[in-house]
């Protein structure tokens, strides 16, 4: 497991850039959001809502692209060719799409605390969003990387939104687990829940991120490596 | 003495193309094995089943006694692959990531470090691995597989992007790697290199392992001798007289008609200057098998 902070720590010095633009991302949508007055706190709660989706979006093609990344420019061969077992690699996959959303959380909550407090609305429901936003963030990055395994990068980034947005609808239904977080989350506010449920609701998403990550894990571990071979 | 590495009836199909064939084949301790075929033969195939890329469809093999894909036996495995690829670092970041992949510490890992980017000439190569040259890379891929003071050195094709000075640094590095006891599979076709310095190798054709010995013993395999003869050339053998000067002709024969030559020069009174059994070279070696198959050429 000692490998995992070496490998991830280059993944995101590759894309830097990219992650760190998007960590502007929050701060972008207040400044317009307050360059014209005071804001509506309707139109802040809906801007937080599609922010949140925005940051698991993020973990969800991040953690989908960044095995056929490494298999397409071999680095994979570098890191595989070491004492580094298949499951360790893709945990540091998972810590290398899971740690952006750190970043991004970081903003959101800034961001979302300077929003709520020039509408005078309390500032804890932001912070219960950031913190639900890393929770769903381990999910969906387990389910990406998964993807990942099985699927070409594109088809793998587009099921692995797909699946962060049916668990939001089921969620909708109250199915228990990461889809009533994701549905509190992105469609309504998650500090009218009742206490105990969001804990129940929060072991079972964690449940449930390490059962697909395991799943990964297995089927990884049981494949060929996609290198093109002489 | 069990084998550093060995391929135990190892085949590997690619939907219905079967890519290696029943490979069976061991590298020995302390020796350099050359692994030779044309391109496609699967020469890399039987390497990434070594190093776990690949799982073989059947049959298997061994590194250092352990199951091929082992995780815990590859940090004493070195591998250097036809192309290295690296993340943004300079030259000794991506030797002291190699090594901590492979359980290494500081302040062991600094010092091998340092050591690695002198002994490759890596301490003017930039900042970013990437943009370096390709010989630069292939110095620091080779770095990288030496970090960890390795049993069993795998390497595909070392020397095909280094100029001649860097070809020769490489040759004396793997002599000196022998002399310490490692085990080297050397694949490549480079095939001066492998004539130098490989004690034994295994050609491959196909997915099928064609041939395997000891080097001298294929090279002294050629089956032709050089007769060079003072007088006129023998009618009989002209089809064999490859060059005539100063009335000295060279033949080329079988080595099953070179007494029936020399009776017949010493009949036509011509003075016998010397005969030479004549050794074949890898290169011609390479182009029979991989022609026909046969060796017979």
């Amino acid at each position: 497991m000692r490998s995992v902070g070496p490998i991830a720590r280059r993944l995101l010095w590759q894309n830097r850039w990219l992650f760190l633009l998007l960590a502007l991302w929050p701060f972008i949508m207040a400044a317009i959001l307050l360059a014209a007055g005071t804001p509506d706190p309707d139109d802040v709660l809906w801007m937080l809502h599609q922010e949140c989706f925005a940051g698991l979006a993020l973990v969800a093609v991040t953690g989908s692209t960044l095995l056929g990344n490494e298999q397409r420019s071999r680095r994979i061969v570098t890191v595989l060719s070491r004492a580094v077992s298949r499951p360790v690699y893709l945990f540091a996959l998972l810590v290398t799409a899971w740690l952006p959303l750190v970043l991004y959380a970081s903003g959101f909550l800034l961001a979302g605390v300077m929003l709520a407090r020039s509408t005078h609305q309390p500032w804890n429901e932001v912070f219960e969003m950031a913190v639900l936003q890393l929770l769903l963030g381990a999910w969906a990055g387990a389910v990406s990387i998964l993807w990942s395994v099985l699927l070409p990068q594109l088809i793998a980034s587009l099921v692995s939104v797909l699946c962060v947005a049916l668990a939001t609808y089921a969620g909708s239904f109250g199915f228990p687990g990461a889809s009533r977080l994701f549905a509190s989350l992105i469609s309504g506010p998650a500090a009218k829940r009742a206490g105990a449920d969001v804990w129940l609701d929060a072991v079972l998403t964690l449940i449930a991120a390490a059962i697909w990550f395991g799943a990964a894990s297995w089927v990884f571990t049981r494949r060929d490596l996609n290198l093109a071979a002489d | 003495m069990s084998a550093a590495l060995e391929f135990r009836q190892a085949t590997k199909n690619f939907g219905r193309h079967r890519a290696l064939d029943g490979l069976t084949l061991a590298l020995h301790p302390g020796e350099i094995l050359g692994f030779l075929g044309p391109n496609g033969a699967g020469k890399t195939t039987a390497i990434h089943l070594a190093l776990g890329f690949l799982r073989p469809t059947s049959g298997g093999g061994a590194i250092l006694g352990k199951p091929f894909g082992d995780t815990a036996v590859r940090s004493r495995v070195g591998y250097l692959p036809d192309v290295s690829s690296f993340y943004a670092e300079g030259a000794r970041s991506a030797i002291e990531f190699a090594g901590k992949l492979n359980g290494m510490r500081n302040p062991r890992l600094r010092e091998r470090a340092r050591e690695l980017v002198a002994r490759m000439n890596l301490s003017s190569a930039g900042k970013d691995a990437r943009k370096f040259s390709r010989g630069m890379q292939q110095r620091l891929g080779l770095a990288q597989a030496l970090v960890n003071d390795p049993e069993v050195l795998i390497l595909d094709e070392p020397t095909s992007a280094l100029d001649p000075a860097g070809v020769m640094e490489v040759r004396e590095l793997l002599r000196a790697a022998r002399e310490e006891g490692k085990s080297i599979f050397f694949s490549s076709h480079q095939l001066s290199e492998v004539e130098q310095i490989c004690d034994r190798i295994a050609f491959l054709h196909r997915g099928k392992l064609l041939r395997e010995g000891q080097m001298e013993q294929f090279l002294e395999e050629s089956g032709r001798s050089e007769v060079v003869v003072r007088g006129p050339i023998l009618r009989d053998f002209q089809p064999y007289a490859s060059e005539a000067k100063d009335e000295v002709v060279r033949y080329v024969v079988p080595v099953l008609r070179q007494r029936e030559l020399i009776e017949h020069a010493w009949t036509a009174g011509a003075e016998l200057i010397s005969v030479t059994p004549l050794r074949r070279t890898l290169e011609e070696l390479f182009l029979s098998w991989s022609d026909g198959g046969s060796g017979e050429a």
